[in-house]
């Protein structure tokens, strides 16, 4: 039997016009979204970041002029995920004139409702941090991952139009991941036999997030025996590739997420032994690493791509410094947040990449806007989620390896790759 | 946006659903469903009808969406998967307005 959905007085007011029709829009698809989920009542968020500004079609863009026309504003505060363009820099996407303009009327639009311009799938890194156990609506997977697991909050995984409307009202749907109940882990990943000399190097992590997403599906897992020091760009990769693969939105890291000082907190109390335990092994671990390679025996390479999701600084900074000022040989792009591509130019990193011929991607990506050379060819990429969505989306055969080959193998022209071993 | 199956590796590839009543047993699972249904509908290639043996909200607020947008509305309806089970490829449907779901060509 379904159980009725119960709204605040207030709620039901904004249903019936009190604040403008696009606000009564937006609240009559949230309280259809919950009736559909099954939820008893509505939850009020603190933030919202939108995904919608990718554009599918001309549909989405309906959907957001119809909500601009109608008054809409966003009621908390809201950041937009990356766009179809690289708005700082057009002359670097190849798309058609009616695409263009539709994908620039779709990111206006959602503008002018008051989300701020941030378009990037990493809105933590330019100041959009919930705190422990804040109710937000958060888009974009990756962003969704992060969100939950590194900084505690709470969301599921909103997108499509859903976003945009609990942006508007201030409200979301209180089931799933808004529960308690539901963030308490279910699976525990033994990986204390990892040694320390491979779960240091950041080359590890998109391969742990590639293998866990295709382990656990949307299970919620606690990670027990990696470093303390794990970082937050570590955490952001593992957690991108895991909802690449397999629709991860929370996962734990026991002594390293806020929610998880300990497996047994992670899993919410009751003993450690009942829960289904996967020891991490290096028989699960290389089929996950040579899936991230479809490139077969290459040994060139075409272009590299890095940022997905979007470079942080200290991310920019690690660039530069394997760099060591020599010249790059083949196209090497770099995506980041526009807010994150004014602290280079602040600090004169972005006069150095230019130098040696890093291309820095600005508000978009290279797998979701078509900026690498067109004909296909070998991409090199440090990042799981590259090498999840390189393949279909760019005609690329990708190859995948930490920071340092990446830039080894664009000072040559030649793939360079750490060989040391994955296993133990 | 032509209402085909495009993976290669489903079935049915190739074949449109638009005016069809589709059966969708689980979820599809895709983050674009709603997108990608809004398009549909906007285009008028939407399937006439869609069954779902489990609730696939993504897929169902697409055509919440539509159906807000003014784009021509079709029914979205969770049925027991396993009533469908005999009901092969072809056979012609009647969703009634009430939700009562039939072949119209007997039992």
């Amino acid at each position: 039997m379904v159980m009725p959905l119960r709204l605040t007085g207030a709620e039901r007011a904004s249903l019936e016009g009190a604040g403008g029709e696009a606000s009564a829009v937006a609240m009559r698809i949230v309280v259809a979204a919950s009736e559909l989920l099954g939820a008893r009542r509505l939850v009020e968020i603190s933030s919202a970041h939108i995904d919608g500004c990718l554009h599918h079609g001309d549909g989405g863009v309906e959907f957001a002029e119809r909500l601009v026309r109608g008054g809409g504003r966003v009621a908390v505060p809201t950041t937009l995920n990356v766009g179809a363009l690289d708005l700082l820099h057009p002359e670097m996407v190849r798309a058609d004139a009616h695409k263009t303009e539709m994908a620039r009327r779709q990111m206006d639009a959602y503008v002018e409702m008051g989300a701020s311009p941030t378009f990037t799938c990493a809105p933590y890194q330019v100041g959009h941090e919930p705190g422990l156990g804040e109710q937000v609506a958060w888009g974009e997977s990756n962003a969704v991952a992060f969100v939950n697991s590194v900084l505690g909050a709470r969301t599921e995984r909103y997108g499509d139009f859903l976003d945009a409307c609990c942006a508007l009202s201030g409200r979301a749907p209180l089931h799933g991941l808004h529960l308690d109940e539901h963030r308490r882990a279910t699976v525990v990943i033994d990986a204390t036999a990892v040694p320390r000399s491979l779960s240091s190097r950041d080359v590890f992590y998109p391969v742990l997030g590639t293998w866990l997403g295709l382990a656990v599906g949307v299970e919620v897992a606690v990670i027990d025996g990696l470093p303390v020091g794990t970082t937050r760009d570590q955490l952001k990769a593992l957690g991108a590739a895991a909802a690449s693969t397999g629709s991860v939105a929370l996962f734990h890291v026991a002594g390293v997420t806020p929610e998880a000082p300990s497996v047994a907190a992670a899993i919410g109390g009751g003993a450690v032994a009942d829960v289904r335990t996967i020891v991490l092994t290096p028989d699960q671990l290389l089929p996950a690493l040579s899936r991230l390679s479809t490139a077969g025996d290459a040994s060139r390479i075409d272009a590299v791509a890095v940022g997905s999701p979007h470079f942080s600084l200290a991310e920019f900074e690690a660039l530069v410094r394997a760099i060591a000022g020599r010249r790059l040989t083949v196209p090497f792009y770099a995506c980041t947040a526009r807010a994150t591509h004014q602290q280079l130019r602040d600090n004169g990193y972005d006069a150095e990449l230019s130098r040696v011929g890093v291309d820095v991607v600005v508000d978009t990506c290279v797998v979701v806007t078509p900026i690498l050379p067109p004909g296909g060819g070998v991409l090199m990429t440090n990042s799981g989620k590259f090498a999840h969505y390189a393949p279909s989306n760019t005609g690329y055969d990708v190859v995948y390896g930490s920071l340092e080959d990446c830039v080894e193998s664009a000072v040559g022209g030649r793939l360079v790759r750490d060989e040391r071993s994955w296993s133990w | 946006m032509r209402g085909e199956i495009v993976d290669p590796r489903h079935p049915e590839y190739g074949r449109s659903i638009a005016g069809t009543v589709l059966l969708v047993p689980s979820a599809v699972g895709s983050s674009s469903s709603s997108a990608i249904m809004l398009e549909l509908m906007r285009e008028g290639r939407a399937p006439a009808a869609i069954l779902m043996g489990r609730a696939d909200a993504i897929l169902a607020l697409g055509v919440v969406v539509g159906r807000e947008l003014g784009y021509a509305s079709l029914p979205v309806l969770e049925v027991d998967p396993v009533a469908l089970r005999d009901w092969d490829d072809g056979t012609i449907v009647d969703v009634g307005v009430d939700g009562l779901v039939s072949r119209a060509d007997g039992p």
